[in-house]
């Protein structure tokens, strides 16, 4: 329960600081329609012209009798900031890894500016690595450890030590050049890890779950630091997390990764708004899967039939269905409304008793109890600080949502 | 007893006590009476040696001890050529044979340290097995193997290598072997015990920012693995320098480790005084290396509590 | 290049364990062999057993020994528990580390060196030497090495375990024998068992502590063994070996068959 609501906040928290950001040039076009926030106008995907910088193509790996990534086909590309999303064990981390040199494929290729990587050992890959343990050298002080990668280069003392310097200012540790990670804090250990990763200047940065082991209001502050280093430093970041609020923020381009696949590959608003099937819908943040069978068509909304809402709900939506189809309709809390009254304009009206009530500070989340035995969950942006006549439990309410508030989804 | 009820001082004052009294008593006290019986003189008693402090003459017998303390036994170590020598010998041999065990054990542990979970845990058990065997016969078993008509010269000969047995017995390279063979768990352990803890994520980050294996195993592995390696270099080396068995099951008459020595100046000489002398002065060698080794013991301990 | 790393740690682990394990295989062959040579195999025979069991003075050194070494193992488990206790427990105390110096010393000092000084003190005190000067040495220097294994189950041991059971109203005693006893069993067993193995091992110090009527079964084997090799000897090593390696195996087992139940 506690999980639920939490992550409902956490959704709700990524959403509203992304509208907050300011309007420089990362905004998109004033005005322009599109699915969730809109955070910069950046979509070299979308064009066919563009070469990505990573490619897999047929990318296969097994441990043992486990298949942790089946026939996986990925692009991404220069100056994108990518985040692989996923539960543990979903193979994210093989995936990064072999791009890291760490694991080979068993079949496949994986390319890096068209260069095939197979057989190239990891020191001599043009991508570096911050590790999720960071894994600095305790036996180096910051600077040298931000050095290590340059000393390899063999580049010369003073190149070296401006580089170092450099990257020092850029994560704000110069003060602490030469204290040993044991003397630093959870925060400046992460920093000095992503300053040494940095410092080759790598096409490719990859970060293994960058914010895990920082607390939760560091974690939001890093966020923005790390877009605004890609951001400045055109590199490409490709992220791999569990934490499905770290990719919503930070990414251009999300994968969601199941059982060694890619679950939906989108951007974090059409992951959001228009999860490709059940697990996504269900893994991003919170979500009412209403099971149901497609009736018919009535303009450009189907009717589905839901047991769990004792009736029919229409849904905005030009997927193909065949009447009888087994379907969800997946309805994310925020988009219902609920009302003491049967709101009189609205489509689909269920109503419910109130079961639970999670007060969040900045959402409210109320749980209610449908006729059919079935709980429904929504959420309430807390607009004003005092509330006249406040919902309480055990009291019957109207859940309503738009047609265009659902999603109808088939896998 | 007190009457504070939850508490069992008693049995609490003895758990701590118990250990160190005894310890006092059987391994402290001893010590001072080596010390003292170095400064002794031989007599054809039972014991063999004249008091240096009468007690019945108290505060006066200890000035007049201390007049009289005798220095002969440490005169004749310094000028005899054979307490030297075989003081010297053993410095060698357990040089020598801590280096030769690290070059050994260092491999093995390694690669025993990268063994997946569930192996490595059976692996090192083999490797510590043969510890828990009788020292003394595997001392004894190399004899066998080693002697002019023994086991590894009929192989040498027989493959056609040598066309005369060699003589390894009774020789240095005998006691060499005996020393590698019997101190490797020593050895394997505590370089296996840094090595497993270090975090394999460090030597991917290496290599990951450009070094090759080799140089992240130098830049890397060798510093984090430096307390291990000074650990298993002192815990072979201290005790290789007192060795008796090896030596005297394998080697000549002419490796006189200081051990052997002992050893045969107290059976064989009955000179107690200069046998405690030998130790005295072995004590005092070894002092600095058995202090360097707690010191390290004492560190690994406070870095795990502090973990 | 990875063919050869690929291939060197197999290389190294076999040649390693070929190095440890080839002369205790050959001991216990030779054992076996009719032959007094050890390089000539005059066929499988039990004759040296025979001569082994029917050697008086050697099986009478083996009982000394054994009963040396269950008195002494028993005495060094409880007291190496003690100090173990009294190191992971009591946190800093007066003359800690005094203490810890004289509870590490003996795992490196030289045996020649312990033995020497114990029997100076045995002598100082004029006391007979016999079986009991041996169990005391054997005990002292044992004691180090049970304190070492069980101080290191002890140091990943959840002292909240202890305190919830003070905390439920058991005496620190009783949250001892209750919860921290069977938790560190295990530990205890095999500090026993090395007790055990070293003291049925040990020469240098026996042969300084020991007096008449007490001479081991390790001091037997060395006045044997400085003869040369006789296959008696080999005989009587295999039967150690064996015992070891039954012991091992049994205690490994248990432990294995132990370990779902504490986790």
């Amino acid at each position: 329960m506690s999980d639920r609501l939490r992550g409902d906040g956490v959704a709700g928290a990524a959403r509203s600081v992304k509208e907050a950001r300011p309007a420089k040039e990362r905004m998109g076009k004033p005005g322009r329609a599109g699915l969730g926030a809109v955070r910069r106008d950046f979509a070299p995907w979308a064009d066919p012209a563009a070469a990505p910088v990573i490619r897999f193509e047929g990318v296969c790996k097994r441990f043992g009798d486990a298949v942790a990534i089946d026939n996986l086909d990925l692009s991404i590309y220069r100056g994108e900031f990518f985040c692989l999303l996923g539960p543990s064990g979903c193979g994210k981390s093989t995936l990064m890894r072999m791009l890291a040199g760490f694991e080979q494929p068993d079949a496949g290729r994986i390319l890096l500016d068209g260069v095939d990587q197979a057989g190239i050992p990891p020191h001599s890959r043009p991508v570096n690595m911050m590790f999720q343990s960071y894994a600095l050298f305790p036996h180096m002080s910051v600077a040298q450890n931000i050095a290590f990668g340059l000393r390899q280069l063999g580049l010369a003392k003073a190149d070296i030590q401006t580089r170092v310097d450099e990257m020092l200012a850029m994560v704000q540790l110069a003060p602490l050049a030469r204290r040993k990670p044991h003397q630093l804090s959870g925060g400046q250990r992460q920093r000095v890890a992503l300053a040494r990763a940095l410092a080759r200047r790598p096409q490719v940065l990859l970060l293994d779950e960058p914010l895990g082991a920082l607390d939760r209001k560091l974690r939001e502050e890093t966020q923005f630091e790390l877009m605004d280093i890609q951001e400045e430093l055109g590199a490409t970041f490709l992220v791999v997390t569990h934490d499905q609020e770290e990719a919503m923020v930070m990414a251009d381009r999300i994968a969601v990764m199941n059982h060694g696949r890619i679950a939906q590959l989108d951007t974090p608003g059409r992951i959001y708004e228009e999860p490709a099937n059940r697990y996504v819908a269900d893994f991003i943040g919170d979500v009412n899967l209403l099971e149901g069978v497609a009736v018919g068509r009535v303009d450009d909304l189907w009717r589905i039939a839901c047991p769990a809402t004792g009736g029919e709900v229409l849904v905005a939506s030009d997927a193909m269905l065949t009447a009888g189809q087994q379907v969800a309709v997946a309805v994310r809390p925020e988009k219902i409304r609920i009302d003491r009254a049967r709101p009189p304009d609205a489509v689909n009206v269920i109503p419910g008793e109130v079961w639970d009530i999670g007060y969040l500070g900045d959402w409210t989340t109320y749980v209610l109890k449908l006729a059919g035995g079935e709980t429904l969950k929504t959420s309430r942006a807390n607009v004003s600080r005092r509330v006249a006549e406040p919902v309480t439990w055990e009291e019957t309410v109207f859940a309503s949502f738009a047609p265009d508030a659902a999603v109808i989804l088939t896998g | 007893m007190s009457r504070r009820g939850y508490r069992a001082p008693g049995a609490q004052r003895l758990v701590r006590w118990a250990p160190a009294i005894w310890l006092t008593l059987f391994f402290a006290a001893p010590f001072l009476l080596v010390v003292r019986l170095g400064f002794s003189e031989a007599a054809t008693a039972q014991p063999p040696y004249r008091p240096v402090i009468d007690w019945s003459e108290g505060l006066a017998g200890v000035w007049a001890a201390l007049q009289g303390l005798r220095l002969d036994n440490y005169a004749l170590l310094l000028s005899d050529p054979l307490y030297v020598a075989s003081a010297l010998t053993s410095l060698q041999y357990a040089s020598a044979a801590t280096v030769l065990l690290l070059l050994v054990g260092f491999p093995i542990a390694h690669v025993l340290a990268r063994q997946p979970e569930g192996r490595r845990e059976l692996l090192l058990l083999l490797v510590i097995l043969p510890f828990w065997t009788s020292f003394l016969i595997r001392v004894y078993a190399w004899i066998g193997i080693l002697k002019p008509e023994g086991l590894l010269n009929a192989a040498l000969l027989w493959l056609g290598l040598i066309s005369s047995p060699l003589q390894i017995m009774n020789t240095g390279v005998a006691v060499m072997i005996g020393l590698v063979y019997s101190y490797l768990p020593f050895m394997v352990l505590p370089l296996y015990a840094t090595l497993v803890k270090m975090d394999h994520s460090l030597l991917e980050a290496a290599q990951d920012l450009g070094a090759t294996p080799a140089r992240a195993f130098r830049s890397v592995t060798l510093p984090l693995a430096a307390p291990g390696i000074a650990a298993g270099a002192l815990l072979c080396f201290i005790p290789m320098m007192g060795e008796f068995v090896i030596p005297d099951l394998l080697g000549g008459s002419d490796t006189l480790m200081i051990g052997r020595t002992l050893w045969s100046e107290f059976f064989s000489n009955r000179d107690w005084p200069m046998a405690s002398a030998i130790a005295v002065v072995l004590l005092a060698v070894l002092l600095a290396p058995i202090l360097a080794w707690r010191r390290l013991e004492d560190r690994a301990a406070d870095g795990e509590a502090g973990q | 290049m990875t063919a050869l790393r690929r291939a060197a740690s197999p290389l190294v682990l076999g040649g390693g364990l070929f190095f440890l394990y080839a002369p205790i295989v050959i001991l216990v062959l030779w054992s076996f062999n009719d032959s007094r040579l050890v390089t000539v195999w005059g066929g499988f025979s039990l004759r040296w057993y025979t001569a082994l069991f029917s050697n008086a003075p050697l099986m009478e050194a083996a009982w000394v020994s054994i009963r040396i070494a269950l008195v002494s193992a028993a005495l060094a488990t409880v007291l190496g528990t003690m100090a173990a206790l009294t190191l992971t427990r009591h946190g800093r105390f007066a003359g800690r580390t005094a203490f810890t110096g004289m509870a590490y010393a003996p795992l490196v000092m030289p045996e020649v060196m312990i033995g020497l000084a114990l029997l100076l003190l045995f002598v100082g005190l004029g006391v007979d030497r016999g079986f009991w000067t041996v169990v005391i040495a054997h005990t002292t220097v044992s004691m180090c090495f049970t304190m070492v294994i069980i101080r290191a189950r002890l140091a990943g041991f959840d002292t909240s375990l202890e305190e919830a059971a003070m905390d439920l109203g058991a005496t620190p005693a009783r949250a001892f024998f209750l919860v921290t006893a069977p938790l560190i069993a295990p530990s205890m067993a095999a500090a026993f068992l090395l007790a055990f193995t070293m003291s049925m091992d040990d020469l240098v110090i026996a042969s300084f502590v020991s007096g008449p009527g007490a001479t081991t079964l390790p001091m037997r084997i060395y006045s044997q063994v400085r003869l040369g090799v006789t296959p008696e000897i080999n005989a009587a090593s295999s039967v150690l070996i064996a015992l070891v390696v039954v012991g091992l195996a049994v205690a490994f087992l248990l432990m294995r068959r132990r370990k779902p139940a504490l986790r």
